[in-house]
């Protein structure tokens, strides 16, 4: 059990790095004299990172999920509309902004896989450590797994599909006050439903 | 639960703002995430209305006896995985199967039994009335816990250790074992004692006419007569120490249990040889049976044993006061006066209570007649060290302290009769018997 999720989680978090690694060096952020020298650079300083994060935290997973979103935070505000207005944010980004999207959201459906697979690992653990018998433990995890790789699934179409409308919707032109107005909607929209669910899930 | 969702609500509103203040379609559709996990979370419930019906083999044992307990478990709504743990007190050791089970719950209704076999290592009663359970939300991370009672409870009654009488072993014992009781040539008193089958003999006024009458309709023909206390009963005092003490070795082989046992089988043996037994205890725990013989007797000591080692009362006292041996032999003092008992001590003897023990030694000579050189005063030296150890060195250790402690109480051994059991090495009976070979 443990051999294949530790083989899993480091195959999984590796290819989010590696991924998260490509949409960095394809903005203008990663500037570079030599493209060699750079990229040993930067992953050596990213490592380093790592494993004070790894001596802190006594997970891999956490550091390796910000050094993911640090590089993948330039390639996301490159499509921000206001960030050049409000922050002076100008990046470039050599992707699309579809394809940035399913990258970054491919990158966060893989950190949670690596975190539930490390979540199994620690309950199976603790299960089999406390007196149940193995031959459960094991239909509960290979279970457990199975839903949480269809809610995955799901939440990746669902985003999918939410990017691809936004994508579409970024062409239509309108007034600056339609804008706001969409705006304020869908934010209200938005936490309107997680306030309902909040409240109810409490109750 | 709450610390969950309020993780999940702040990091979907910190994605939610930071998205519409930069006007960014990706965060839009990441926040998308955690509002799912939390929809996921309300709309796919936990396994719940889980019921646990619980069965007992026996209801009362003796201490080594193997229990048989069988749980039948229906779990009605929900998905996900469902622990289910068996709460059972530390003195029971798990022999066959497991108290702690996991299932997964699928979408159907589930229903499944668990077996298990538990051996009990200290007498009392003990509660199984709880089964606790976890299930947890097969997608977010967050568990709820439940308990099932059954109003089940289980009596461990101590072993009987059996002191067997030695034939033809031409050798004077130093223990004082009341050989002919004055009992049965006593004239009888007022004082019921019990009722019995009648044997030829048994005078006609003694039927219990009323007993009889109801037994023959249960088929048995025989009369039934009553029995009275007689008088001239030799009488046994058996003072039991409850001190911190005694709570050596481990949860199935320490010292305060083989005391129990120790007490148990003095207390059938004395009352088989017609004698009046009277358990007194000291130490931490008060316990006091009166005076008495007979079935009865037995049956009131077993019971107050059984109490020894339930702390639940004294859970609620802050400090407990710890009487001395002394102490209570003085209390009792007119209790002994021209009764002339036979002592009997259980301890475990070392550095901290010897000065009390020969202080207690002491003022009981003073009671009791002189069985040869020494007062009827036996002490029972339980010796635990060997309890604990697991290695070769330790037992050596163990050997070494042994050896000191009998240095220690040699001055204690010259006045009253005093029986070492080691009951790692042997039973009881071997401890007594030792005794009488030390004596030739």
């Amino acid at each position: 059990m443990r051999e294949w999720t530790l083989s899993g989680r480091i195959v999984l978090s590796s290819l989010a790095y590696v991924l998260s690694f490509i949409m960095y060096i394809n903005t203008s952020v990663f500037s570079y004299g030599d493209l060699k020298t750079s990229l040993i650079t930067v992953n050596i300083i990213t490592f380093i990172m790592i494993g004070i994060g790894y001596a802190i935290c006594k997970s891999g997973l956490t550091p390796i999920f910000f050094a993911c979103m640090f590089f993948c935070v330039p390639s996301v505000m490159a499509y921000s509309k206001l960030g050049s207005e409000l922050f002076d944010i100008n990046i470039a980004n050599k992707f699309d902004a579809l394809v940035t999207a399913v990258l970054f959201l491919t990158i966060i459906a893989m950190l949670l896989l690596a975190g539930e697979l490390k979540k199994l690992e620690r309950d199976y653990l603790s299960m089999v450590s406390d007196g149940a018998d193995e031959e459960y433990v094991k239909l509960v995890t290979n279970n457990s797994l199975k839903v949480y790789l269809a809610f995955l699934v799901g939440i990746y179409s669902v985003a999918l599909g939410a990017v691809v409308i936004g994508c579409i919707l970024l062409n239509i032109k309108g007034t600056f006050l339609i804008a706001v107005i969409t705006a304020i909607l869908g934010m209200a929209l938005f936490s309107g439903c997680a306030f309902y669910i909040y409240k109810k899930w409490l109750e | 639960m709450p610390g969950y969702i309020f993780k999940l609500g702040a990091i979907f509103l910190g994605l939610i703002l930071a998205a519409f203040l930069l006007a960014n379609n990706i965060l839009i559709a990441v926040s998308i995430i955690p509002l799912c996990l939390m929809a996921a979370g309300y709309f796919v419930e936990v396994p719940k209305e889980i019921r646990v019906k619980k069965t007992i083999s026996k209801n009362r044992a003796r201490v080594g006896e193997l229990l048989s307990i069988s749980l039948d478990v229906s779990v009605e709504s929900g998905i996900g995985p469902v622990i289910i743990c068996d709460v059972i007190n530390g003195s029971f050791e798990l022999v066959e199967g497991s108290n702690f089970h996991v299932v997964w719950k699928g979408f159907s209704p589930k229903t499944f039994k668990i077996n298990y076999k538990v051996r009990c290592n200290a007498s009392g009663t003990y509660s199984l009335e709880e089964t606790k359970w976890r299930t947890k939300h097969p997608v977010c991370n967050y568990s709820e816990n439940g308990v099932c009672h059954n109003n089940i409870s289980v009596q461990i009654v101590p072993r009987l250790l059996e002191l067997h009488k030695i034939r033809g072993l031409a050798a004077k014992s130093r223990v004082p074992m009341p050989q002919g009781a004055l009992s049965t040539l006593g004239m009888t008193t007022h004082e019921f004692k019990e009722v019995r089958l009648y044997y030829p003999g048994d005078p006609f006024k003694s039927i219990n006419w009323k007993v009889t009458s109801r037994n023959l309709f249960r088929g048995k023909v025989y009369p039934v007569v009553n029995e009275f206390e007689r008088e001239g009963k030799k009488s046994v005092y058996i003072f039991l120490d409850t001190s911190p003490t005694m709570n050596f070795g481990t949860k199935s082989r320490n010292v305060i249990e083989y005391s129990i046992e120790a007490v148990n089988a003095f207390a059938d043996y004395y009352l088989a040889q017609n004698c009046i037994v009277s358990l007194i205890s000291f130490g931490s725990k008060k316990i006091v049976v009166p005076a008495g013989s007979g079935k009865m007797q037995y049956h009131r000591i077993l019971r107050e044993l059984m109490r020894i080692r339930d702390n639940t009362d004294d859970r609620k006292t802050v400090k407990k006061k710890v009487t001395s041996l002394a102490e209570i032999i003085y209390s009792n003092r007119e209790h002994f006066v021209g009764v002339r008992p036979l002592f009997i001590v259980i301890t475990r003897f070392c550095g901290s209570n010897s000065e009390a023990l020969k202080k207690a030694v002491e003022d009981m000579s003073k009671y009791t007649v002189r069985n040869g050189n020494l007062p009827s005063i036996m002490m029972v030296n339980i010796i635990g060290y060997e309890m604990r150890i697991k290695k070769d060195i330790e037992k050596q250790a163990a050997n070494l302290i042994e050896s000191f402690m009998n240095i220690m109480s040699k001055e204690l051994r010259n006045r009253c009769i005093w029986i070492d059991w080691n009951p790692a090495r042997e039973s009881l009976t071997s401890a007594l018997l030792k005794q009488v070979v030390t004596a030739r």
